[in-house]
């Protein structure tokens, strides 16, 4: 476990190729993201009912849906909902997640078997049951989805955070903080986080790819976002009855996603070369 | 382990019974009104008040649940509204046909997961080895929905090499039942490999490493029996716990996969059920996957005590 401070200068210089190319896929969706109301070339509701099912070409880049929609266009639309996703699921299982894991790794004892089992009970149900239970019995949102998402990734979450506070506590700073009396919330704050968060980018970078990939298959499956959003999962959904005659409404969002996928998962193991070299080459 | 076995198996139960009472009021919350669903757009409220009544909708909400749970334990899973057919003989049929799909998928999954591990770990650093973890990356970087769209459109719609859609009993030929498989287990296999030629590689790169394979590699052995015999049978251990939890996994994927390939196993006919909102087939599916993965989740702890001595159970482990 390093923190980001102590990598010498030299390691940062030659980064491993994961981390370049995943981060500029991230930056460039990040992007794509924050200014597709200014660089989409049409709105991603705007019907041009004469040029339905257009091939890709020069007016469309990605080509026209069944209602003559502009897919690149909601392409660029459909990186705000897919980030807002895993951005917002995944801030759900950290704010929940973490501090479990602190509580749990720091106090051991009965806190620790409290937290731990109720959480084993929670991943003992197969999770995309629970989550196609809530979805499908009560009205869809984006933020439903997220959170449902979200919570699901507790579990995991906090195992990570309490089995690396574990390796922490028998650290010599941990001791010194005791000893000179520091509160709690001082010395998860600022003594045990700080060492932890290295390990918690990797496995967060992780879980966003798991959201952006759940949501989608709910969406697909009818009981995420809804039409007409732009959303790459309903997008791939609504070309499928399509696809003989015209690929490009299922393909090009398909791509989209698999781009970010790669990207966030590129970044996250880029990193954790960086941050773990005991890891590197496995 | 016998002591654990029985707590685990306890546990299962607990977990079975609160998922029972967790889908029971879920399917009440559902805003619609299944009296109304079932008897169709012209049921006056009189209708609908008589047929609640006849099906228990009117009584405390603790005795509709004992009532529904006595039922099903006795594998009657009620009627489905849609088809007004008795759910239990459906459920078990798709049960069957997704099984197929599910054990056939797990198969190829093992084989090709650990052939992939194997040489990625024996060539590493080379071609073989970067080959393989771009296919595993390409296989975990798209939903297996889309996987399953993109075969059809190749295999399906260009080439017509194989049926896009569907299944056939073996009683309607061997070569249509395989036919109709290598799609959605294809599918499956793909989103599943990564996770399992990835570990095996890293044990085996560990296991090349240790000193009995340079043992052995001293000993003049070939390298093939070294491989094999020696750091494979050592770097399994791990690999087959992996499979068994991702028998987990593969339930979710099958619900999506059985959707795309119109599969009518027990995950399309939840989905169907849960737009429908066909109350009674929602519960019994979801129960019934409930179950299955339990079950495999304790079958996975079990295989890597049996085959991981060094593991004791009860005690204390972190």
């Amino acid at each position: 476990m390093t923190d980001l401070a102590t990598i010498p200068f030299g390691r940062w210089r030659r980064l491993p190729t994961p981390l370049v190319v995943g981060g500029v896929l991230v930056i460039t969706l990040l992007a794509v993201a924050g200014l597709a109301q200014w660089i989409a070339p049409y709105p991603y509701d705007q019907m041009h009912v004469r040029d339905r099912f257009a091939p890709p070409g020069l007016r469309y880049l990605a080509g026209t849906d069944e209602y003559g929609r502009d897919v690149f266009s909601r392409l660029l639309f459909g990186s705000q909902l897919s980030l807002a996703l895993g951005v917002t699921a995944t801030l759900i299982s950290m704010g929940i997640g973490v501090p479990l894991g602190l509580i749990a790794g720091y106090r051991r004892g009965l806190t620790d078997e409290l937290i731990m089992r109720t959480l084993d009970v929670m991943m003992a149900f197969p999770p995309i049951m629970l989550v196609l239970l809530i979805l499908a019995v009560t009205p869809p949102s984006l933020v439903k989805t997220s959170v449902a998402i979200g919570v699901l990734a507790v579990p995991p979450i906090a195992r990570v955070t309490r089995s690396v506070t574990l390796d922490l506590m028998s650290g010599e700073f941990i001791e010194a903080a005791r000893a000179r009396g520091e509160r709690l919330r001082y010395i998860l704050m600022r003594e045990l986080l700080p060492n932890i968060w290295p390990v918690l980018m990797v496995e967060a970078s992780l879980r966003v790819v798991f959201a952006v990939l759940l949501g989608a298959v709910l969406s697909f499956l009818g009981f995420g976002v809804q039409p007409p959003a732009a959303d790459w999962g309903l997008m791939i959904a609504n070309g499928r009855a399509f696809v003989d005659t015209a690929p490009w409404i299922s393909l090009a969002p398909g791509l989209a996603m698999s781009l970010t996928v790669i990207g966030i998962s590129l970044l996250g193991d880029g990193l954790r070369g960086v941050l773990d070299p005991k890891l590197d080459g496995r | 382990m016998t002591g654990y076995v029985v707590q685990r198996l306890g546990a299962v139960l607990i977990i079975l019974v609160a998922m029972s009472i967790l889908v029971f009021l879920a399917t009440h919350a559902l805003p619609s009104n299944a009296a109304a669903l079932i008897l169709g757009q012209y049921s006056t409220p009189g209708m609908q008040a008589a047929l609640e009544h006849k099906l228990g909708f009117d009584q405390p909400l603790h005795l509709q649940y004992w009532h529904w749970a006595s039922q099903m334990l006795q594998g009657d899973m009620g009627l489905s509204f849609e088809m007004e057919r008795p759910v239990a003989p459906m459920l078990w049929d798709a049960l069957s046909r997704s099984a197929v799909l599910a054990l056939s998928s797990m198969a190829v999954v093992s084989t090709v997961g650990l052939a992939l591990g194997v040489i990625a770990a024996v060539w590493r650093g080379r071609w073989p080895d970067h080959a393989a973890s771009v296919f595993t990356y390409l296989g975990i970087s798209l939903p297996e929905f889309y996987w399953g769209l993109v075969f059809i459109l190749v295999f399906g719609s260009l080439l017509h090499l194989l049926p896009s859609s569907g299944f056939v009993s073996l009683s309607g030929g061997v070569g249509p039942f395989l036919a109709h498989l290598i799609m959605p287990v294809a599918t499956l296999t793909l989103t599943l490999l990564a996770h399992v030629a990835r570990l095996t590689r890293s044990s085996m790169v560990e296991a090349l490493e240790s000193m009995y394979v340079r043992v052995a590699r001293a000993r003049g052995l070939p390298e093939r029996r070294v491989i094999l015999r020696h750091a494979l049978r050592n770097a399994l251990i791990p690999s087959i716990t992996v499979l068994a939890q991702d028998f987990g996994f593969l339930i979710g994927g099958i619900v999506a996969v059985e959707t795309v390939f119109a599969y009518p196993g027990l995950g399309r006919m939840l989905v169907t059920a849960l737009e429908r909102q066909d109350l009674p087939v929602m519960q019994a599916a979801i129960l019934v996957l409930t179950a299955v993965y339990c079950v495999a989740n304790l079958t996975a702890d079990l295989l890597y005590a049996v085959a991981n001595p060094r593991i004791r159970y009860g005690g204390a482990i972190d």
